[in-house]
């Protein structure tokens, strides 16, 4: 074994230039993969995050409103929604539960009614503050400060309105019933919710939401978070298969039939975020768009690597007579080969790593402006600003790659030296 | 010549007669007169019934001529104070929680009044039959203890909210005891019932209605008339101005 290394450290010696030129490829292949990987999670980070904090990691309603979340129907809420809350905590006692209600309304700041359309968001100041982190995002104004009648603004919903911290906001929705249902609120404060859809949505107490929607003490939403947005298939599927839940559900659907009410509005549907569309179809994308580019990569990286050995073996095939004339094995052959790939690689990752690092921290800190007039037209919750997000798995991942294919660019030639019959390359020689 | 007076009178007695009876237009025109009024005023509860649960209102309108009415709610808590003023062919409503009125239109005519089956097009329209409609009869069949006409009505204008109706109209009081509301398609939105007709004066009205719409499962609306005054209310005609709806 030492002897193979000293081979294959005397042949990357050997040839300066053309080691030096595999090791480059591979030394871009790892940069490349480190600042793509970097850049995709941050993308997916951003999207998936900040879908997450809007729809839960893991979402309850119940199955009629799933059926009918585009019009996000008021009717079919859970009322009360207290005892699904200690349902879902006696399953995931670690989770943070948090009920909501979602609803179109019109604002107007002044004498007129209904001359904007905009998402009413209502819950407890603790999502607001935990989930949103909208305390942090406050532009204009202040922070919720407890009291009744206050309402955050998004601040692009803030700038359609023309509406100034201290004016009253007349909210113009529907009760559950479809009878028209006012507010009317004082804007507390201005927020950058933090991507284009919170942006554009009014944030109020969850009390205020109830009596608009004339509900006794029901949400239409209940959110889940617990464990990250990467964990939340496992938090759906626990609260699905768990029987406490299953129990709860079916004492709902026993009294649903009792009173002949329609069993999807007592049927919960429970979902993970990634279970959801539009999220479920982006995830799938996006993974997929993941593996190509690190197969691409790879292979390009695997190619350059490929042709330097090649041509190492072609320019060695008369030693290569020699040493199998002297007894060395095809093996040996092989393993000298693989072992220079091997070499080149590790240096050429671990330099690539440290150069993939500096644009992907880079990145990270100051991220791609894509301007308000691309996010604010999709229907995701995109932040303005991209920032990548670099990992000690990514930086793990990229430099294994990274080896991985000096070794398998070296292969392919090492295989082909060790067939070389020694009779052939002296005779070559000659 | 007398003689012939006479005997064309008594051939038109007996020829007209049966004929004005029966004619659609003349249904029509009979429903219109007992349902349409130069004057009215009622209280009322509305009965608002969802699969999950039941509304109660209470209410008090006036009216005057078929294309002016106010309506005040009494009850429950949320909605007292809630006024709506209907003024030709338009709606405006007053809401006590934000102190402002709106109108009503576009899409949130086809809304129920409150949440009721009752759109506000239904207030909106709710004029005279022999106007907006071309009837007729499709026969006769037993309702309850009467028997009514079957008639079915084609709207003549496009802005109808119901481009056709199937009605059942009591040959004894002329009132459509059940419609079946339809829309071009051909598909049933809503019936509306009228019962416990009471004679006003000349007139019979209803003062039960019950109205269900059919595109919504289990929702049911029904208005119990009391208090029904016509020709003869006495009431301050300031409930019909816009001021009314602010005070």
């Amino acid at each position: 074994m030492r002897w193979l290394m000293g081979m294959a450290l005397r042949n990357v010696m050997r040839n300066k230039r053309r080691s030096a030129l595999t090791m480059l490829t591979v030394l871009l292949g790892t940069a490349l993969l480190t600042l793509g990987l970097s850049w995709l999670n941050g993308l997916m980070g951003m999207i998936f995050g900040g879908a997450t904090d809007m729809a839960g990691e893991v979402r309850v309603v119940t199955e009629a409103y799933a059926k009918r979340q585009a019009t996000l129907p008021l009717y079919e809420n859970v009322d009360p929604v207290e005892p699904l809350i200690e349902t879902i905590q006696e399953v995931h006692p670690n989770a943070r539960v948090y009920p909501t209600i979602k609803t179109a309304v019109t604002l107007t700041v002044g004498e007129d009614i209904g001359d904007h359309f905009g998402l009413l968001v209502a819950a407890e100041e603790a999502y607001f503050r935990d989930v949103l982190e909208l305390s942090e995002g406050i532009e204009q104004g202040a922070y919720f400060s407890g009291g009744a009648k206050e309402a955050l603004l998004g601040r692009a919903l803030a700038a359609q309105i023309d509406a100034k911290v201290g004016d009253d906001l007349v909210v113009l929705g529907q009760t559950q019933d479809g009878s028209p249902s006012p507010l009317k609120l004082r804007v507390q404060g201005v927020v950058n919710g933090g991507n284009s859809l919170a942006d554009r949505q009014v944030f109020v107490p969850f009390s205020e939401g109830q009596w608009l929607a004339d509900f006794d003490s029901g949400a239409t939403e209940v959110l889940v978070y617990g464990g990250g947005y990467l964990e939340a298939a496992d938090v759906a599927s626990g609260l699905r298969k768990s029987s406490v839940f299953r129990r709860f559900e079916s004492e709902r659907m026993a009294e649903c039939r009792d009173r002949e009410v329609s069993e999807d509005i007592c049927r919960f549907r429970v979902e993970a975020w990634s279970e959801r569309e539009p999220y479920s179809g982006i995830y799938t994308t996006v993974t997929a768009v993941f593996a190509v580019l690190a197969v691409i990569i790879v292979f390009v990286t695997a190619l350059g690597v490929l042709n330097t050995m090649i041509m190492s073996v072609m320019e060695r095939s008369a030693e290569i007579g020699v040493l199998r004339a002297m007894g060395l094995r095809k093996r040996g052959v092989v393993g000298m080969f693989v072992m220079e790939g091997v070499l080149i690689g590790l240096v050429g990752a671990g330099l690539g790593l440290l150069i993939g690092m500096v644009p992907s921290v880079l990145l990270e800190v100051h991220g791609i402006h894509l301007g308000e007039g691309l996010t604010s037209k999709t229907g995701f919750p995109l932040s303005t600003t991209v920032h990548a997000d670099f990992t000690w798995a990514i930086a793990g991942l990229s430099a294994a790659l990274g080896i991985l294919t000096a070794l398998l660019g070296s292969l392919l030639p090492a295989v082909r030296a060790s067939a070389i019959e020694p009779v052939n390359a002296m005779r070559r020689r000659r | 010549m007398k003689k012939a007076v006479s005997i064309f009178s008594v051939l038109g007695l007996f020829w007209v007669g049966p004929v004005a009876a029966d004619s659609a237009d003349e249904i029509l025109g009979s429903i219109d007169k007992n349902l349409n009024y130069e004057k009215r005023y009622t209280r009322a509860t509305m009965t608002v019934t969802k699969p999950r649960r039941t509304k109660v209102y209470e209410l008090e309108t006036w009216g005057r001529g078929m294309d002016t009415a106010a309506t005040e709610f009494h009850s429950p808590r949320r909605d007292a104070g809630t006024k709506m003023l209907k003024k030709g062919g338009e709606l405006r409503m007053y809401m006590p929680s934000i102190e402002k009125v709106q109108r009503i239109s576009g899409h949130m005519l086809r809304q129920g009044m409150m949440g009721s089956d009752l759109s506000y097009e239904d207030l909106l329209q709710f004029t005279g039959w022999r106007e907006l409609y071309t009837a007729k009869v499709e026969g006769e069949e037993p309702c309850g203890e009467s028997s009514c006409w079957k008639l079915s009505l084609t709207a003549n204008r496009k802005d109808a909210s119901y481009p056709t109706r199937t009605v059942w109209v009591d040959k004894s009081t002329r009132i459509p005891v059940r419609q079946e509301l339809y829309a071009l398609s051909g598909k049933l939105l809503k019936t509306w019932t009228m019962e416990a007709p009471q004679k006003f004066g000349a007139r019979w009205y209803p003062t039960r209605m019950v109205l269900e719409d059919k595109l919504q499962e289990g929702t049911r609306t029904v208005l119990e008339f009391r208090d029904l005054q016509f020709e003869a209310a006495n009431f301050n005609e300031t409930v019909f101005e816009q001021r009314w709806l602010e005070r």
